[in-house]
């Protein structure tokens, strides 16, 4: 046994399957992996018959049938796990010393883990797991130094894949990609870059990737006859939000005299539930044959002045809201026809997951919530610190800017373009330590950090 | 950024928070009337800083304001060169762990009483207190004592009980630190200056001046009861969910989003945990004072712990003492965090980092 530990190869592993199994934790305690409303169900569903729907993607549906091979839906939870696991040890493989290395390591899952969303995002059966994953990838593939060509392609290809999985993930990544960007051509940037090794070759990797993952997506898309076109149902989303900020009331009060939009005869009864509401409009036609009409609204809204100014205003305020709103838990007791697609497709777990905690309405998230609230300030914090003494090496810095940013781009994206909702920053906001605890792993003398209080408290007796 | 941090509570519900006479506000501050229950400034308030808009803005105003006179109190008192840190970190801390930040999210003049007893407090013992903060905090005073009566009574009665005391005790350790006896006849002029200004608006707006005066028209009998059951969901047959639908009506879809109106909002935590940073802040204050006497953290510990005497005891007064979760208990912890992180101990603390840091290299560590 102290022979297989002592392999280094076999560390890494074990580690890294530690890792993974520490992260099913909620899954475990719920007895069953975790479903979301109805799109744990609409993604298998589409999948299985093979059609592209309008508003999301298809790949986290393949990837749940290929991966769980059509016997149990425990192997799409532990992929999950791994995929989070091998990244995060990636981070602490290029950014700390060997010594502590699996320590810090396993002390950072088991905080995500049972402190903060970490778990239960890799625990649910959505693709919002690979949000941070590709987060993570673009941040390992800027920051690492001296990357192997293994190591390179192994990330490239998680980037690759977990940026098709939601249509969120692209306008993220090539958002803070083109930020990155612009501020390499920045003189007094790019130093900084430079000294961090973030090279301008690595940021045209990223965009090429991105590019990439987007045409493997349009070619997926295109293969299971959904046209050659990777994002889905943009503007039907973005109307949906246009609503909740109250901007389709007001437009429609003030247009409909002259423009003859056929929502024009729902304007005083649109719920607020636009999308998914059964009453809502958007269902007599279906999200296809209202597109173009949607797409023309928001047209119209966006190039007037007067609408214009009031999107951008909610929007700010809807990315603040976002930024500050990421609840863990939106897992309610299953919908009848999800158990029943769950049971349809995976027969022999039926009786399992209608036991799960989920399915039985016994699980809280009071505790979860409270100790992620915490963390994350106490994270929010201890970065204004930092920026504010401005002593910490540029690198780690430069680390904990880009997890910010990328936090504040998806709150951005989530929080304009489809409304501000906890799970959409649930699913990243457990990243906010990672910076930190690299800092620590790397910079600070733990050890002798407790030599020390022994000491003092020795010396006082 | 403070202004921001502090409205958390609101931000994390995705509304501002209302409560069941955040209605009254709404309304009498664009109809100008004064509401029979309830002063008129605060009404005003809202409708002006929300700029007929969002109340997004009236509650950042409210932040930006609390945040502001935190703010100046490191500015004038923390001894140390990181005083800027040391009010970030503060802001956090009241942030989760009392309910100020339920407070300052709210559709409600609550959070100005804190704010009238912390720049009075600030405007006693801050010695070198420039010119232009000087206005600040005198406009700050008046505003918030004009908000409600009773808001003017506590400052005032406090004031005059510290008054008393200075008089007849010029060498009382508690009161070393007040900056002149000056200051204590200006505190309250602003005080009832500002008492003044809300009764001439509402002659102006052609009310009546008894519902500025008379006790029972006031925050005061509301103020035992302010405690977490009052931020229930707000129905559609509620004045606020009305008043909310005429004036704010584009706000009104991104209410029915909020975690208030399903029930789902959890805020009774800060409402725990203020009770143990109060027992914190008695036990340190009674652990460290030999040490504190005569310190300015001991002089606001007394004068805030005053403050909650006074309001405690117009609340038994008012009759309801078993609802007695007030608005002020959180400022006792300010002076007991100056005395933690005074200028001495945070460079024990730089030294103590110092040694466990490990310096700068430039190495990858993937192949150590």
């Amino acid at each position: 046994m102290k022979f297989f530990i002592n392999n280094k190869y076999n560390k890494h592993i074990l580690a890294i399957v530690t890792g993974a199994v520490i992260l099913c934790f909620m899954a475990l305690y719920n007895t069953f992996p975790m479903t979301f409303n109805s799109d744990s169900a609409t993604y298998l569903n589409t999948a299985f018959s093979h059609g592209v729907t309008a508003h999301r993607p298809i790949l986290y549906g393949l990837f749940m049938i290929f991966v769980s091979l059509g016997y149990s839906l425990w192997l799409v939870i532990g992929a999950q796990a791994l995929i989070v696991s091998l990244v995060v040890y990636y981070f602490f493989a290029y950014f700390t010393p060997a010594k502590y290395r699996v320590a810090w390591f396993i002390c950072y899952i088991t905080l995500i883990s049972f402190f903060m969303g970490g778990s239960f995002n890799v625990s649910w059966l959505m693709p919002d797991v690979f949000t941070p994953v590709c987060i993570m990838c673009m941040g390992l593939l800027l920051f690492a130094p001296q990357m192997s060509l293994r190591d390179l392609l192994v990330l490239s290809l998680i980037l690759v894949v977990s940026i098709a999985m939601h249509n969120s993930h692209f306008y993220i990544c090539m958002f803070l990609a083109v930020l990155l960007l612009l501020g390499s051509l920045l003189k007094s940037i790019k130093e900084k870059f430079n000294n961090a090794g973030i090279k301008l070759k690595k940021i045209v990797l990223v965009i090429l990737l991105l590019v990439i993952s987007n045409l493997f997506l349009s070619l997926v898309h295109y293969t299971y006859g959904g046209g050659f076109k990777a994002s889905r149902g943009g503007p039907i989303f973005l109307m949906g939000n246009l609503v909740e900020m109250g901007l389709i009331d007001t437009y429609l009060a003030e247009n409909c005299d002259q423009k003859q939009y056929e929502l024009c005869a729902y304007k005083d009864s649109i719920p607020n539930n636009f999308l998914w509401a059964e009453n809502s409009p958007i269902y007599i036609g279906g999200w296809g044959s209202n597109k173009d009409e949607y797409t023309s609204i928001i047209k119209d809204i966006v190039t007037t002045p007067k609408y214009l100014k009031a999107v951008v205003f909610k929007s700010a305020i809807l990315s603040i809201k976002q930024f500050f709103h990421f609840d863990t838990g939106e897992a309610e007791v299953p919908k009848e026809w999800v158990s029943n697609t769950i049971i349809h497709l995976y027969p022999n777990h039926g009786e399992r997951f209608l036991n799960a905690r989920q399915s039985t309405d016994r699980l809280g998230f009071n505790f979860v919530n409270h100790t992620q609230k915490l963390i994350w300030a106490a994270c929010l914090l201890a970065c204004i610190i930092i920026f504010m003494l401005g002593k910490m090496e540029i690198k780690y810095r430069l680390l904990i800017v880009f997890i910010l940013l990328a936090l504040f781009i998806n709150a951005a994206i989530c929080g304009s373009f489809s409304g501000a909702y906890p799970r959409y920053q649930s699913r990243v906001v457990w990243l906010l330590p990672l910076p930190l605890l690299l800092y620590a792993a790397g910079k600070l003398d733990i050890k002798k950090m407790f030599r020390l209080i022994i000491g003092n408290e020795r010396k006082k007796e | 950024m403070g202004a921001i941090v502090l409205c958390f509570a609101g931000l994390n519900n995705k509304f501002p928070l209302l409560t069941e006479s955040s209605g009254i506000y709404i309304n009498s501050g664009f109809t100008k009337e004064a509401p029979s229950d309830r002063p008129l400034l605060y009404g005003i308030f809202v409708a002006h800083s929300s700029w007929g808009k969002s109340l997004w803005l009236t509650i950042f105003s409210q932040a930006l304001m609390l945040s502001l006179v935190l703010f100046y109190y490191f500015q004038y008192f923390s001894n140390s060169r990181y005083h800027v840190v040391l009010f970030a970190a503060y802001i956090f801390f009241i942030t989760f762990f009392t309910p100020v930040s339920v407070w300052v999210s709210s559709i409600s003049p609550s959070i100005f009483l804190s704010i009238a007893v912390l720049s009075s407090g600030l405007m006693l013992f801050a010695k070198k207190l420039s010119r232009r903060d000087y206005l600040i905090l005198a406009g700050v005073i008046v505003f918030s004592c004009g908000i409600d009566v009773s808001y003017m009574l506590i400052i005032s009665s406090l004031i005059l009980l510290i008054s008393v005391i200075f008089l007849f005790t010029r060498k009382n350790k508690s009161l070393a630190k007040i900056s002149s006896g000056k200051r204590l006849s200006e505190i309250i002029f602003f005080a009832v200056l500002g008492w003044l200004i809300s009764t001439l608006l509402l002659f102006l707006t052609g009310g009546n001046a008894s519902t500025v005066y008379e006790l029972n028209v006031s925050m005061l009998q509301n103020l035992p009861g302010i405690n977490a059951d009052v931020y229930s969901a707000i129905l559609d047959e509620t004045e606020t969910f009305k008043a909310l639908f005429h004036r704010y009506n584009d706000d009104v879809r991104e209410f029915y989003l909020s975690w208030q109106r399903f029930e789902f909002l959890n805020i009774n935590i800060y409402f725990y945990s203020q009770v143990f940073v109060l027992l914190l802040c008695l036990c340190l204050f009674i652990y460290f004072r030999k040490h504190l006497t005569g310190t300015l953290s001991y002089c606001l510990f007394v004068y805030f712990s005053l403050a909650c005497i006074i309001l405690l005891l117009i609340s038994i007064t008012g009759g309801d003492i078993t609802g007695f979760k007030n608005t002020l208990t959180w400022i006792l912890s300010l002076p007991i965090y100056f005395y933690i992180f005074k200028a001495e101990n945070i460079e024990i603390i730089k030294k103590y980092i110092k040694t466990i840091h490990i310096p700068d290299s430039k190495t990858s560590y993937i192949n150590t």
